[in-house]
């Protein structure tokens, strides 16, 4: 269950990030950046993914070591998204991709 | 609000959270540091004894109290309380103390206890240094040290309310909070280090808020007993009526009825507890009023349930029956089980290893949250300045001092573990020299920016500086490897982690701060005094930056 | 050649410390009377009733602190928080428990 919390984190952040101009660019150079309405698409999935992230911590481990784990956790993986955002952008979507992948994988072999 | 009546509230509320962050920035630095080491107390200071014996695995507890007790009958026979810690978790040692009743010249009546830590094969006790170990640098950060105890929780307290209202400040003048979250952009002259400093202090938030807050908690009983003394009056007496109100005792423990009668042993209570529960669980095991009818044994597992601590058991010391279970943490109102919950978060006792670090990583970077917002506010000025032609005095000293304590107070406490390698074990007052040592260090490492800043640019002394800590770190576990033999070649082969890993933690930080020590290094000019340090050091970044992009483009 | 800046006790540094002063001992001041009347007010036993007050105290501080300075007037600023702690002082001196006084 955890491996699916945290994973939930890190995507959480990840599509936040993706709403913001200028990670946005630097994660798709390519492409224009998104409308409005995608923008706020990405920041809902985002805040629902870290809502799931977190509600599966509590569960998981209970609501007083279920939220400080969670929090650590934020802690840990933005300094972790920053570090990539000023270093290795590049390193994000296939990061991103890989975790889902691994999420996907991990499931289906649990179930 | 309007446009410009906002405008003039950000404004102010810029000026305070600087100079709440600046003007006690030191001592902040101090406490965060100190702080941090803190949650590491019980492995450093089974580093700073490396003459203790080491224990590995689980052994059984069983074994260790039959040792245990055949040395307490020994040397205890006529105590009245006998405590046993067992190897368990972060208690690293096999420990027991006993309290001895003695009396003075004045006939009054007293009790001293005595501590010993066994070595669990010749049941015999384990002499090993006198130190302050990772307990007094835990100490330090609320205590402070060679002031009075309450003198310093005033200054701590006022402290960490400055610290408070940086905060709030901070959060209320961020307005791009979730723009920024992400956002550090290196390279680029002042924005790096502002980057730096938002990103230390957005992304461990939820921490800092917690650390502050209950940290102002924990001393409120000082700092705000203006409140107790309006319903209890003032006096200790009163304070002390106040505590009995707030503090539910549980079953009381009653005294010694002074009629002797058999006690039962502790290992018939072990072999009891361990059918019911599982062997290895328990943390302690104690007996009080030896001897007597009403003598009661205490025991508890080393467990927590999510933030609470296990439940304490109580059992009849002549019959083994179970007396009482005390759960602990709760209480009887919803103000003290919120203080409770914040005081047992900003200690962490609850957490593993995992979160454990993840607490060490949260305060560094609280650290270096003041530490950035330090050279920040330097560096501008600095930029201000040159612009000016104008050089404040406190612009001088902020710069000087910045040094001094950002990496002079871990050469400090580098210094600190050194001097517990190189002074002889048998050493009288040897732990408070290795204190002595630690301020002495750090008192020289604030002076020398001051000596020689009239040859050398800042720059120059940050690099000296990081030079001084990146050697102290990095060859601290091979004065281990020459003085004990519980070196990381020992350690690592027979998997003594705590030891290993504080070793191995020495290590990572001095390569942090020859990394940093080498950034420094490509500088436009070293002998010119430096224009801006930041400008420097931005430049080499600049460099850094351009190549590892370059690299990566190819 | 850069010139050495020396601060004198002038007009401003005195401005500057007596904001600061009224921020860091007037809100202690106000900030311990407003938990008081917290701590009378609730109708906990007095003991919670003192933690909670305790409790709170802290955000109080802090929201005096930073109500300190953002008004522009000091005067206005020194006028409210004497009318806020007389009025405190005297509500608590109708409240506070014989046996104290």
């Amino acid at each position: 269950m955890m491996i699916f919390a945290n994973t939930a984190l890190f995507i959480g952040f990840f599509v936040i990030s993706m709403s913001i101009k200028r990670h946005f660019k630097q994660l798709f150079p390519q492409r224009k950046m998104a409308s409005l309405k995608w923008l706020l698409i990405f920041r809902t999935i985002g805040y629902t993914s870290l809502l799931l992230s977190a509600s599966l911590y509590i569960t998981g481990l209970g609501i007083g070591l279920g939220l400080v784990s969670f929090f650590g956790l934020l802690t840990l993986v933005t300094f972790m998204q920053s570090l990539c955002f000023s270093y290795k952008p590049q390193w994000l979507v296939p990061i991103g991709f890989a975790s889902i992948l691994y999420l996907i994988i991990y499931s289906c072999l649990n179930i | 609000m309007s446009a410009a009546a906002e405008g003039n509230f950000r404004h102010s509320m810029k000026w305070l959270h600087t100079w709440s962050g600046l003007l006690v920035g030191t001592v902040l630095y101090f406490m965060f540091i100190t702080g941090t080491a803190g949650y590491f107390n019980d492995e450093i200071s089974r580093w700073m004894q490396p003459e203790l014996p080491m224990v590995n695995g689980s052994i059984s507890q069983k074994k260790l109290l039959n040792v245990a007790e055949k040395r307490l009958n020994e040397v205890a026979s006529e105590s009245s309380q006998w405590w046993v810690d067992f190897p368990i978790g972060r208690q690293l040692s096999l420990r027991i103390n006993w309290s001895e009743k003695t009396k003075n010249s004045g006939g009054e009546e007293g009790e001293k206890w005595h501590e010993e830590v066994l070595n669990y094969n010749t049941g015999k006790p384990s002499i090993a240094r006198e130190t302050g170990g990772g307990d007094t640098l835990y100490y330090m950060h609320y205590a402070l040290y060679y002031i009075p105890n309450v003198l310093a929780y005033w200054i701590t307290s006022l402290c960490a309310m400055f610290m408070f209202i940086g905060l709030i400040t901070g959060i209320v003048i961020h307005r791009q909070i979730f723009k920024d979250f992400f956002t550090f952009r290196p390279g680029k002259k002042q924005h790096s280090w502002r980057d730096m400093h938002n990103v230390l202090s957005v992304l461990p938030l939820p921490f800092h808020i917690m650390i502050t807050y209950s940290g102002l908690l924990f001393l409120m009983f000082t700092t705000m007993q203006g409140v107790i003394s309006a319903s209890y009056g003032t006096g200790q007496q009163n304070k002390d009526r106040f505590y009995d109100d707030i503090y539910s005792q549980g079953v009381a423990h009653k005294g010694a009825a002074g009629i002797t009668a058999k006690n039962i042993t502790l290992s018939s209570v072990l072999l009891a507890v361990e059918q019911r529960k599982g062997e290895n669980k328990l943390s302690y095991i104690g007996i009080e009023n030896r001897g007597d009818i009403n003598a009661h044994i205490e025991l508890a597992a080393y467990d927590y349930d999510g933030l609470k601590a296990s439940e304490i058991q109580i059992y009849n010391g002549v019959n083994g029956e179970l007396q009482h279970t005390n759960k602990g943490d709760e209480s009887s109102s919803a103000a003290m089980n919120f203080y409770n919950i914040m005081t047992v978060l900003h200690e962490g006792d609850f957490a593993n290893y995992f979160l454990r670090w993840l607490y060490f990583i949260s305060g560094l970077m609280g650290a270096g949250m003041i530490a950035s917002g330090m050279i920040l506010w330097a560096n501008k000025r600095r930029e201000r300045a040159n612009k000016k032609g104008i050089v404040s005095k406190g612009l001088v000293l902020v710069e000087r001092v910045n040094i001094g304590t950002i990496v002079g107070l871990p050469i400090a406490i580098a210094i600190y573990f050194w001097v517990n390698r190189l002074l002889p074990a048998s050493f009288a007052g040897r732990a408070d020299w290795e204190m002595n040592g630690l301020f002495i260090s750090w008192a020289l490492m604030l002076a020398y920016p001051f000596c020689v800043a009239h040859k050398y640019t800042i720059t120059k002394i940050w690099r000296d500086q990081l030079i001084i800590a990146a050697a102290l770190y990095g060859f601290l576990p091979v004065l281990n490897l020459l003085t004990t033999n519980t070196h990381l070649g020992n350690t690592l082969a027979n998997g003594y982690w705590a030891l290993a890993g504080f070793d191995l933690t020495m290590i990572v930080f001095s390569l942090c701060f020859s990394f940093a020590a080498y950034r420094l290094h490509y500088q436009q000019d070293v002998t010119k005094p430096a224009t801006s340090s930041l400008q420097a050091i931005k430049v080499s970044r600049v460099k850094q930056v351009n190549r590892i992009i370059e690299a990566a483009e190819q | 050649m850069n010139k050495q800046v020396t601060n004198i006790l002038n007009k401003e540094s005195f401005a500057i410390f007596l904001r600061a002063f009224t921020a860091i001992i007037g809100g202690y001041m106000l900030s311990n009377l407003l938990a008081t009347l917290l701590s009378y007010l609730l109708p906990n036993q007095a003991g919670a009733g003192a933690v909670t007050g305790m409790l709170v105290s802290y955000l109080i501080y802090a929201v005096i602190v930073i109500w300190v300075y953002s008004v522009k007037s000091l005067r206005d600023i020194w006028r409210h928080l004497f009318i806020i702690s007389a009025a405190c002082i005297i509500i608590i001196y109708q409240l506070i428990p014989e046996k104290i006084l």
